[in-house]
């Protein structure tokens, strides 16, 4: 028997979200079959069924994997940047170089806030 | 009880109780998994409306719906006897399913005509799960219906066991005829029953199942029907129907009248609260 997967929306704006899978014979058996597996507590608005063979998968593992050092794509390659800030801005003024004009200001934030991510850097 | 309301309710609570059931006997050991779930659901949902039913005879006798449910002697209860038979296989159980479910739509559809006014607005809620009943039942039959060979006949046997006792579902309640001169019941017993075999003709004959409806598990003329098997059924010389046909049409439960079959299901169903009276969850 084919394996289908179901997919979900909790509210009729939400994405489809993968709920998990029911094994029926055809497409009207599997949406029959899913609706008691996966929506009799109230778990949605809607949900549509995909025959496994249908997903168009990409299989490819060893393409996904990192051939180099990929950190710096990765949240975890940015801490302690406020301590390299401060050793920068040290390291110039030891070296006599003088910042002569203002920050541009952070269109986004106020400054107060801006501090204040300074601050939650360190 | 005097009042004819309550005979006609606790036929509907009954009918929705004791099959439900045995409905949930497949709990557990249905065809597979997804299957399980989905029959054990519509079975709480076929109890879960014989409450709405018993809450409102409680209105009528000043009885909880579990005294009702529960508390009554095997001759006090008015569900027909094709409800009250054991699963026997999958093909009797989808058979016993289709049957009842039209059944149910069609009294629902009177129902909601009733000039009782809580009747008909009870309906509503019901109407809206027995959707999906009718999808599970008429999927299920057409797709045994179409084979293989094996489930086919088994759906034949069971839709000749089934329907012989389906009668019972439209036999006559006590007091009917004043229910429905005061407008509870808007289509008496027999006009539902029209009802229920125009639908019932149509989609088996459109199945190439009109057979069953004489009582032949098999056609007569020795036609081949195909399925989706792609195996020929030769319907003209197979083996004896399995399915032994009960007699009477399944008259005698809504006059407390009822089958040896109905002793095991009354057994379960109110031994818990026979051996502990007053017993809350």
């Amino acid at each position: 028997m084919d394996r289908w997967e179901v997919f979900g929306k909790r509210t009729l704006d939400d994405p489809w979200t993968s709920v998990g899978a029911v094994h029926a014979p055809d497409r009207e058996m599997a949406l029959l079959l899913a609706k008691e597996s996966f929506f009799r507590h109230g778990e949605g608005v809607d949900f549509a069924v995909v025959r496994l063979d249908d997903l168009h998968v990409f299989g490819r593992s060893d393409l996904l994997a990192f051939a180099t050092d990929k950190t710096y794509r990765l949240q975890a390659g940015y801490t302690g940047m406020g301590d390299k800030r401060r050793r920068a801005t040290a390291k110039a003024q030891a070296a006599g170089a003088v910042i002569d004009r203002p920050r541009p200001a952070d269109k986004r934030v106020l400054n107060t806030s801006h501090r204040r991510r300074e601050a939650a850097d360190d | 009880m005097t009042d004819p309301r309550v005979d006609l309710l606790l036929a509907l609570g009954d009918d929705e109780l004791v099959l439900g059931h045995r409905h949930a006997h497949w709990t557990g050991v249905a065809p597979h998994l997804e299957e399980d779930l989905a029959f054990s659901s519509i079975a709480q949902d076929e109890i879960g409306h014989a409450v709405v039913w018993y809450r409102l005879a409680g209105e009528l006798t000043g009885k909880d719906p579990d005294a009702l449910g529960l508390g009554r002697p095997p001759e006090g209860y008015r569900n027909a006897i094709l409800v009250e038979r054991p699963n026997r296989d999958w093909g009797y159980t989808v058979a016993r399913h289709y049957c009842y479910d039209i059944a149910e739509d069609v009294r629902l559809t009177t129902l909601a005509d009733s000039l009782w006014t809580p009747l008909a607005e009870a309906t509503g809620a019901l109407r809206r799960e027995e959707r999906y009943h009718l999808l599970h039942a008429r999927l299920w039959l057409d797709r045994l219906a179409h084979g293989p060979l094996d489930a086919r006949g088994h759906l034949a046997d069971g839709l000749v066991a089934a329907l012989a006792e389906a009668p019972g579902l439209f036999e006559p309640l006590p007091g009917e005829d004043e229910l429905v001169a005061d407008g509870v019941l808007p289509l008496a017993s027999a006009d539902q029953h029209t009802r229920w075999r125009d639908v019932v003709t149509a989609e088996l004959t459109a199945l190439g199942l009109e057979h069953v409806l004489d009582g032949s598990a098999h056609h007569s003329d020795g036609e081949f029907v195909p399925t989706s098997s792609g195996e020929l059924l030769d319907t003209g010389d197979g083996a004896a129907a399995a399915g032994a046909v009960a007699s009477g049409g399944g008259l005698g439960g809504r006059l407390g009248r009822h089958s040896e079959d109905f002793a095991e299901v009354w057994e379960e169903l109110t031994g818990t609260y026979r051996a502990y009276p007053g017993v809350r969850w």
